[in-house]
């Protein structure tokens, strides 16, 4: 073989070898202009690039087909349960939140209510129209918070229902006790809990207890003796722990961990201290 | 190489609705996206029933991730690289005897048979990051979105993305089955 012709086979082999990274990346469209020209000359010119440059386009044609199969319609339905449930988990863990403000809320009434019984001899019919208010505004912030605010929330709507159940409930609760317990119930549990109804049957029982325990207080706590109010003290604080570290426990059983143990334990937190701060107040009274 | 790129809005909009718990916009995404979540569960594991667990587990993490959604990859690319990694995990432990063995090799079912049996049982026997870079380009992403699913440069996508086409023709062609 001539010389001159070796040197002309092996420089086109050598540029055969510094291509070949280069078709493959041909292939998927990134190279730059230059060098996609580069390699296209080449190619027109070189049977064994051509082949090459073939043999990795039929290749990734096939590859592209194995990674693109539908699943299983079964397995859409998974998803959607499973997404639904989720979201109602989360639901539950917003409304434990709720829960541990709405409950630290009450506590500090029932502390005030029972102050002011033992100390002013306050209008009981007043009282409990107060307490009503403090059960509508639980309702309101139990409606609210689950649905985290978002812009799905129908925060207009909704406010302006509790709005109004709210004028009704302070026009009738100084004269009629079984109508405030109505009007809380239906501010306190049927219209923030209609809202989650429609989203997640198992977000609704943790506000409608709640809500339940705020109509109940309202009702029976303006009934009681001011000096049983009084002795109601510490069974409430110890009530009002627990109920805030159940909401915790129960709202949220997939989250476990300190951060789980955050908003009710910052719930009893606030109680206990509000508990505490009060009871300094009326002695200092 | 960018065939869902019109997509890309669809998604930042359905992903968006999703942070609000819109069921449709997930609908929405996992129809445009299941097949390829699926796909590449299914040639990793080949496992029809762990491949659908995969899908399962890729969509809820959506739905759970898609406030932390950063928009700095495309939405498909972060889909693929959480099958990828949900993946990975399963082969571990298919791999530690953790997972049943009953099913195994499910993927021969008719639904998902392929004409190109050899490349299939070709691509079976490569090692872990070099299929999982053949599939992951299958789906149509850049190299910097591979990149960016598996801790690799531009660069280094190219380059190992040429040795693992190689690699797999070379298995090809040693089984017999290539034809390409």
């Amino acid at each position: 073989m001539p010389s001159g012709e070796f040197r002309a086979v092996s420089r086109e082999e050598s540029r055969c070898e510094a291509l070949a990274e280069s078709l493959s990346a041909y292939v998927d469209g990134a190279l730059a202009q230059t060098l996609k020209q580069e390699v296209e000359t080449h190619v027109r010119a070189c049977t064994t690039c051509a082949a090459e440059l073939a043999r990795i386009e039929k290749l990734c044609a096939e590859l592209r087909g194995l990674v693109h199969v539908q699943p299983p319609s079964l397995v859409w339905d998974k998803v959607r349960d499973a997404a639904g449930s989720l979201s109602a988990s989360e639901m539950r863990g917003n409304s434990r939140v709720a829960a541990a403000i709405a409950h630290v809320f009450l506590f500090l009434f029932d502390r005030d209510l029972a102050r002011r019984c033992r100390v002013e001899g306050t209008c009981r019919e007043k009282v409990g129209s107060e307490h009503g208010v403090i059960a509508l505004i639980a309702g309101l912030l139990l409606g609210l918070i689950p649905q985290g605010l978002t812009s799905a929330t129908p925060v207009l709507p909704l406010a302006a229902g509790v709005l109004l159940l709210w004028l009704v409930s302070t026009r009738l609760e100084g004269r009629l006790s079984h109508k405030g317990l109505i009007t809380t119930l239906l501010a306190g549990a049927v219209v923030p809990g209609a809202w989650e109804l429609a989203h997640a049957a198992t977000a609704m029982a943790l506000p409608a207890a709640i809500a339940a325990l705020a109509a109940a207080q309202a009702v029976l706590l303006p009934r009681l003796k001011p000096q049983v109010l009084v002795r109601l003290r510490v069974p409430c604080v110890v009530r009002s722990c627990a109920v805030v570290l159940l909401a915790g426990a129960l709202a949220r059983p997939d989250l476990v961990g300190p951060v789980a143990a955050v908003p009710p334990l910052a719930g009893a937190a606030g109680g206990a201290l509000a508990a505490w701060a009060l009871s300094r107040r009326r002695r200092a009274a | 190489m960018d065939a869902q790129g019109n997509t890309e809005a669809e998604d930042r909009r359905d992903l968006e609705a999703c942070r609000t718990g819109d069921a449709g916009a997930l609908e929405r995404l996992y129809r445009r996206h299941a097949p390829r979540v699926y796909g590449l569960a299914l040639r990793t594991l080949r496992r029809r029933d762990l491949a659908e667990d995969v899908v399962q587990e890729t969509f809820l993490n959506l739905t759970k991730s898609a406030a932390g959604f950063r928009g700095e990859a495309r939405v498909g690319t972060w889909l693929s690289a959480i099958a990828l990694n949900g993946s990975r995990m399963r082969l571990r432990d298919l791999r530690r005897g953790a997972l049943p063995l009953e099913q195994a090799d499910d993927v021969a079912a008719p639904e998902t048979r392929q004409p190109s049996g050899a490349l299939e049982g070709a691509l079976a026997k490569l090692p872990d990051e070099t299929r999982e870079i053949l599939l992951l380009a299958a789906t149509g992403v850049s190299y910097e979105e591979i990149g960016a699913a598996l801790s690799l440069s531009a660069d280094q996508v190219r380059g190992r993305l040429y040795r693992a086409r190689k690699e797999l023709l070379a298995q090809m062609w040693a089984e017999g089955g290539e034809d390409a």
